[in-house]
């Protein structure tokens, strides 16, 4: 699962803490005023009490969960809802800064210390495109795979099967490129939004979004 | 360091139009190589209209390709090997593609992100069809008519295009097109081949001039030699014959299966001349 971003909202629709690891990714404060609107919306149009759990737009999937008198939003790649991440998210937040909700006095510096708590939550089990180049509505499509240049589809294909991998794997995977040539490869096809980069250890590591 | 056995050699049988004996070229090549010693490996990638189960007498306890595919079923369940079965000196396992209603229901629905993963699975397979117990030699991958999702996914992961003509103007022409709209995106080598030609010895001199009026077609529609065309197979109202009969006999209950030439009647001209333009096909001409 690729993760774009991490918004907190409270119930109100305004935007308190916001992680993003993607560059094409909405503002935040229109975003919160967003989907605080859908929400309030589709409760008023359903008289349901559950609330909209994800919405999809452009590729990407906001899932979204409530605690309190905030709500985690969450965007990803993938239209199943990320629960476990959901859930550790809410309640380490609810944990850290559950009192100081109560009584706040709109300093939105007081959660900043959280950013590096949703860094530590995401790092394991999700992958974060550091390179911020992988283009959620681009991907490597049969159709999009046979569009690219000759010397591009066989890495295309080979980070296809893998879904992520060094470039060492990479070219493993391929029949007969260079370390070289994989590695300007790779270079064209994160240009071109199709993948992403993410750091492991000391490896880099190259992945596409399925 | 490469993980991978860089022998395997694969070829995609495709065609513009169905009925030109694209399954039926792609059984006679599988067989006459594993008859030959070699470790072949035939996969029905034609979802839209399976045929290959009509050559071979399928085990009803191998699962269809589709469910490899489409339902991570195993690879290992879902090819049979047919070495012992047809007496073949090499081995050949066959992948078929499931003919029935809802399968195909289901292919016609396929969308990108369906596609993907079959592109995904079948990179998968072709990377253990090269480790044992397969050790696959030849990969040869019979696709739908014309383009599908498919026909994408085969000619991407295959190291040469066969497409098979007959000399009929919507289809020569056809096919002439369809390769113009690819050749520019296809990584691999483009091969042509006349299939269902008749076969009459006083012909000969007539068949060259066909054969130079076929490849100044590509020439003028694709570009100077961006394409092979390796010749044709001829046909005649022997094998005609043959194909007719188990037809009928089918028809009547029995459960024969379609004649393979390169099996049962291995000195007729159709299995010779198949048999000569394997190197080329493969790029083993020296």
């Amino acid at each position: 699962m690729i993760v774009y971003a991490v918004y907190i909202i409270t119930t109100d629709g305004r935007t308190i803490v916001a992680e993003t690891f993607h560059e094409n990714i909405p503002n935040d404060i229109l975003l919160g005023g967003l989907l605080t609107a859908l929400q309030n919306m589709a409760t008023e149009i359903t008289k349901s009490k559950s609330e909209m759990k994800t919405i999809e737009i452009e590729g990407l999937c906001y899932h979204i969960r409530s605690f309190g008198l905030i709500r985690i939003v969450l965007v990803t790649n993938l239209p199943r809802s990320p629960d476990d991440f959901l859930q550790t998210l809410g309640l380490r937040f609810m944990k850290q800064y559950g009192e100081t909700l109560i009584d706040w006095d709109s300093n939105l510096n007081v959660f900043l210390p959280f950013k590096d708590t949703i860094k530590e939550i995401m790092e394991i089990g999700t992958t974060i495109d550091s390179s911020k180049s992988i283009i959620p509505s681009k991907k490597l499509s049969p159709t999009e795979i046979f569009s690219l240049p000759h010397q591009l589809q066989a890495t295309a294909l080979a980070i296809v099967s893998l879904e992520r991998g060094t470039v060492q794997e990479i070219a493993n995977e391929t029949e007969e490129e260079s370390l070289q040539m994989i590695s300007a490869n790779l270079s064209s096809l994160l240009e071109l939004g199709f993948i992403g980069k993410t750091k492991t250890k000391e490896e880099e590591v190259y992945f596409c979004s399925q | 360091m490469r993980l991978n056995n860089l022998t395997l050699k694969s070829l995609a049988v495709l065609s513009h139009k169905g009925g030109v004996g694209k399954s039926s070229i792609a059984v006679n090549l599988a067989v006459h190589l594993a008859k030959e010693g070699k470790s072949v490996c035939l996969l029905d990638n034609d979802f839209h209209g399976p045929s290959l189960m009509t050559f071979f007498k399928k085990d009803p306890e191998v699962q269809w390709l589709n469910n490899y595919l489409l339902n991570n079923e195993p690879a290992e369940n879902c090819l049979q090997n047919f070495s012992l079965p047809l007496g073949l000196s090499g081995n050949l396992w066959i992948g078929f593609a499931d003919p029935g209603s809802e399968s195909i229901h289901n292919i016609i629905r396929i969308d990108q992100d369906t596609s993907f993963k079959m592109l995904q699975n079948l990179i998968r397979l072709k990377k253990q069809l090269r480790k044992p117990p397969y050790d696959i030699e030849y990969l040869i991958m019979d696709s739908a008519a014309g383009n599908t999702y498919g026909t994408v996914n085969v000619m991407l992961i295959t190291g040469a295009s066969l497409f098979i003509i007959k000399i009929s103007n919507a289809d020569i022409f056809g096919t002439s097109q369809m390769i113009a709209g690819l050749y520019k995106q296809l990584k691999s080598r483009s091969l042509v081949l006349g299939n269902l030609i008749p076969s009459t010895d006083e012909d000969s001199e007539k068949f060259t001039d066909i054969k130079k009026m076929i490849e100044e077609l590509f020439n003028k529609d694709i570009g100077k030699n961006a394409v092979e065309f390796l010749g044709w197979i001829p046909t005649d109202q022997k094998l005609q014959k043959l194909e007719f009969n188990a037809a009928i006999r089918r028809l009547k209950g029995d459960k024969v299966s379609r004649v393979i030439y390169t099996l049962n009647q291995p000195n007729h001209v159709f299995s010779k001349t198949l048999s000569k333009i394997i190197p080329s096909l493969f790029g083993e001409v020296e």
